[in-house]
């Protein structure tokens, strides 16, 4: 018996959530045998024919704000105060920050009706506006995976503003949500399935530090949605002798419409040695390399964006507060008329 | 410039702004903020203040490393923030700007109001803003006495250019036209070390025309002093002619200085003779004293038969059984020189009832001294004792050159000439005419521990010259080794570059810890001045002396070529 770590931190959840080297026939994302890259199927050493003049790399993050619940009678669901906020680094001759927004929902679960937008006074000037949102969720996993979805809506919407000739664009996580059009590239760092067969699977073990396998289509059969994407693995560095042998791994994504638009091999070839360029280094992130450099510093500032979060949670309760007050003030006029 | 930053707290005292990108400021640049607060009358709140740090750093970075990693597209944003030290309110309502709040680089008029030299009824320059925009002003109250007095200057030697700047504050006194008498206002410079002092009335060739728009700026002429008198000490001879000693400079342009043994005896300069500090100094003094009176008693008496060099003493001790003849040999002859001399006070000071040890000590002393400054208390030959004295009125900057001269000596002339202007302008019994004295190596004259003759009379400067007009310029190498009276008194108190170990000494508490960090560092030329009625102290620079401070920075005239040439060929 041989025992290896996870090399990311522990308290980020393991990068490997698999340990079975082949998916199992309840597997609801399975690897095409056709529809990948036409060429062996061996390790790629990436050499693409021209490098972007800039390269933007998307990211999100959310919070929930405050839980609570919406009443009318007896009818009652689940609710959420949420925030998020979406942008982008884009690195050419300088970094800088782009496109970044913020927005807030207050989502009504278990099919209600849309609801008011919330205004909620956040220091001496500020209000935050919580737009209305509506859910069919009925726990609040659900409502925040809603509030997730949103926040992926946005990121994709700063891809497609971002993308254009000459750029890169690179997406922290799967593409399911960015439209097809878009030259966009899903860096997704941690590794659920292995989405190859076993004997295609052993590639993963000859990978060097920088090569990619060729890419191949999987196709997923989630619900009653159905989507096809293009997939590669990259290895950024070699696992230690100690170290769980998909440590170093991404994969990347790009979405299967990009084929009538170019040479996709060659965004592969693009996304890899960029990937590779902004790879982190332990142990200053904790989950290098896969995390890429600008990731950490745009989570930080749009995280910042977010606004203090006991300053948020002051203002809604202030709000809620004042809102009942008027409720009962109108109740006593109610009564006083009757 | 930029905005009051909400990250750190902003006080009435301190705040810090966020600059705007390529902004030009720097440390010591004054600025103003305006801020709405609830003063009385409604009116906006400017406090004005001084940069006294800027610091960049990269928001966003955690790591030491992340610089290099910034440029590969870790996004991280320059800030550059300043810290300002408030100076002053207006109106004087302490509440603090706001988080916001524009600030913006005060010039003119404004940097007068935000260092309070708007208020200052009578003033002079004393350089320019480091910035070279500005220029700064000395509070002459503070100085002629009016409010306060004196000024000490300490820094390292070479590089603190102390000396310099002392002129220059002399030049600038003189020429500012705010001092109340200037044509009888008179500075003393005693020139401790080099010929460096010789030329102030030499126009220095390397003046260059910035140089000269700095004294426009100021407001003062680019010229030498114009009214200077060198006095140097004679050659080592104690006998023969009286020959100025002297390298840099014509014999004609100097005034070779000496005593009389009379006025030697007269003024009761003995004293300092024994400044030399050690534990039996005290115990001498009284010894010193009923010499002294003795020796003033003969001057007496010898002034009742006229004017003369020299007093009437004897130099033998006279004994119980002395024949009529011996008595004749022993009695008292005219004493012109200091070694005759000797000889008379070692019989004064053998008949007092002094223990013997005492005298001993006093005799030791006495003969150690006696060669080294026989030649500055001398017979006169030919010459006239009158022209040879140290005498300030003559001119409006008198050097007083003690170059070459043995610490004795050195000290003998400091006191000598001390007590003389104290007397004289005691006599007056008036302030004004103001009379300036520039005394550098104060921890030879003044030091911390330990008696000294010369020392009680710079305390006395120190302490009541502010009502005699009697005004104390000192520098020093370490105000931690002078006596604490004269580096505390002093209204002003003036650093250039500090040892670092010195730099940390209480005496140097009125900088701040900023300044006291910069004045280990301090290049030549620049200064860092403290003024009662400014509430930091602000580092100057000042403009390259415009007389010559060296032989070859003479701005000869032109030589005469015709002339030239006929003298060769003759």
């Amino acid at each position: 018996m041989r025992i290896v770590l996870d090399p990311w931190g522990g308290d980020y959840g393991s990068q490997v959530a698999t340990s079975h080297e082949v998916d199992t026939e309840e597997t609801v994302v399975h690897a095409l045998e056709a529809d990948g890259e036409e060429c062996p199927w061996k390790p790629i050493n990436p050499a693409p024919t021209i490098l972007p003049q800039e390269t933007v790399v998307v990211d999100g993050v959310m919070r929930s704000d405050a839980s609570g619940m919406v009443e009318d009678g007896e009818r009652r669901a689940l609710a959420l105060f949420g925030s998020f906020a979406a942008g982008a680094v884009a690195i050419n001759s300088q970094v800088r920050v782009v496109q970044d927004r913020v927005e807030r929902l207050f989502i009504a679960g278990g099919n209600w009706p849309t609801p008011e937008d919330v205004t909620v006074p956040a220091g001496r000037s500020a209000i935050l506006c919580y737009r209305g949102h509506s859910s069919k969720a009925d726990i609040y996993d659900d409502l925040r995976e809603a509030l997730v979805n949103e926040m992926r809506r946005a990121e994709a919407q700063v891809a497609e503003a971002l993308s254009g000739s000459d750029k890169l664009v690179l997406a922290d996580g799967s593409l399911k949500f960015f439209g097809g059009a878009s030259a966009v590239v899903g860096v997704i760092k941690t590794i659920y399935k292995l989405y190859l067969p076993a004997k295609r699977a052993t590639i993963l073990g000859r990978l060097q530090a920088g090569q990619r396998t060729p890419f191949f289509c999987i196709e997923g059969k989630r619900k009653n949605t159905g989507y096809k994407i293009l997939t590669c693995y990259l290895r950024l560095t070699l696992p230690q002798p100690i170290e769980i042998p998909f440590a170093g791994l991404v994969r990347l994504e790009v979405n299967p419409s990009q084929r009538e638009h170019g040479d996709v091999s060659n965004l592969f070839d693009q996304a890899a040695v960029k990937v590779r360029e902004l790879a982190s280094r332990a142990p200053k992130d904790p989950r290098a390399p896969q995390n890429l450099i600008p990731i950490g510093g745009l989570e930080r500032q749009l995280r910042h964006k977010l606004g203090d979060a006991q300053l948020v949670l002051r203002g809604i309760k202030q709000k809620l507060r004042a809102m009942a007050e008027e409720q009962a003030t109108l109740a006593s006029f109610g009564t006083l008329e009757e | 410039m930029g905005r009051v930053i909400g990250t750190q707290d902003a006080t009435p005292l301190e705040f810090w702004v966020l600059l705007d990108d390529d902004e030009q400021v720097q440390m010591n640049d004054a600025v103003v903020v305006e801020t709405k607060a609830p003063t009385p009358d409604g009116s906006e709140l400017k406090l004005f203040g001084i940069v006294d740090i800027i610091r960049a750093r990269h928001q966003g970075s955690v790591f030491d490393s992340d610089v290099i990693e910034a440029e590969r597209g870790l996004p991280v944003e320059l800030s550059i923030v300043a810290h300002v030290k408030v100076t002053r309110l207006m109106p004087e309502y302490y509440y603090p700007p706001i988080p916001g709040n524009p600030v913006r680089v005060v010039t003119g008029d404004e940097y007068a109001q935000a260092l309070f030299m708007d208020k200052m009824e009578r003033k002079f320059p004393i350089g320019l803003s480091l910035s070279g925009r500005e220029v700064v002003y000395g509070n002459l109250d503070f100085l002629t006495g009016r409010k306060g007095a004196h000024v000490n200057i300490s820094g390292v030697s070479g590089i603190a250019t102390k000396t310099t700047y002392t002129t220059f504050l002399m030049y600038s006194l003189l020429h500012c036209g705010a001092l109340p008498d200037p044509a009888n206002t008179h500075a003393i410079i005693f020139n401790v070390k080099g010929e460096d002092l010789l030329f102030l009335d030499k126009k220095n060739k390397d003046l260059t025309p910035e140089d000269m728009a700095q004294y426009a700026q100021l407001g003062l002429p680019a010229e030498p002093f114009d009214s200077v008198q060198f006095f140097v000490p004679p050659a080592a001879n104690r006998q023969g002619p009286l020959i100025p000693k002297v390298t840099a400079r014509r014999p004609d342009e100097v005034t070779p200085y000496f005593w009389t043994v009379r006025s030697f005896c007269r003024e009761g300069l003995l004293r300092y003779l024994f400044t030399e500090v050690g534990e039996d100094a005290s115990l001498l003094s009284s010894l010193v004293y009923q010499v002294e009176n003795r020796l003033k008693e003969a001057a007496d008496e010898a002034d009742k038969s006229g004017p003369g060099p020299g007093i009437f003493l004897r130099t033998v001790k006279k004994g119980k059984d002395d024949s009529e003849e011996d008595s004749e040999v022993r009695a008292e002859q005219e004493i012109r020189d200091f070694l005759t001399l000797a000889k008379a006070i070692e019989v004064i000071a053998s008949s007092t009832n002094q223990a013997s040890g005492t005298v001993n000590a006093f005799m030791r002393r006495l003969y150690g001294a006696q060669e080294k400054v026989a030649y500055l208390i001398r017979d006169p030959g030919d010459a006239d004792p009158a022209k040879h004295t140290i005498n300030w009125h003559n001119k409006q900057v008198t050097v007083v050159s003690m170059t070459d001269l043995y610490e004795v000596g050195k000290s003998f002339v400091v006191g000598s000439v001390l007590q003389q202007i104290q007397e004289e302008k005691e006599a007056t019994g008036a302030a004004g005419p103001l009379c300036f004295i520039i005394v550098d190596e104060l921890n030879r004259y003044a030091p911390r521990d330990g008696w000294s003759p010369i020392r009680e009379r710079l305390l006395e400067i120190a302490e009541r010259g502010r009502s005699s007009g009697t005004i104390l310029i000192g520098a020093q190498q370490t105000a931690s080794e002078v006596e604490r009276r004269i580096v505390a008194n002093p209204a002003f108190r003036i650093v250039g570059r500090l040892d670092a170990a010195e730099a940390e000494r209480a005496e140097y508490g009125f900088l701040t810890p900023t300044l006291r960090e910069r004045a280990k560092i301090l290049t030549s030329g620049r200064m860092i001045v403290s003024q009662p009625d400014i509430p930091t102290p602000v580092p100057v620079c000042f403009p390259r002396p415009a007389w010559a401070t060296r032989e070859d920075e003479q701005d000869l005239a032109p030589p005469n070529l015709k002339l030239g040439k006929i003298r060769r060929s003759s």
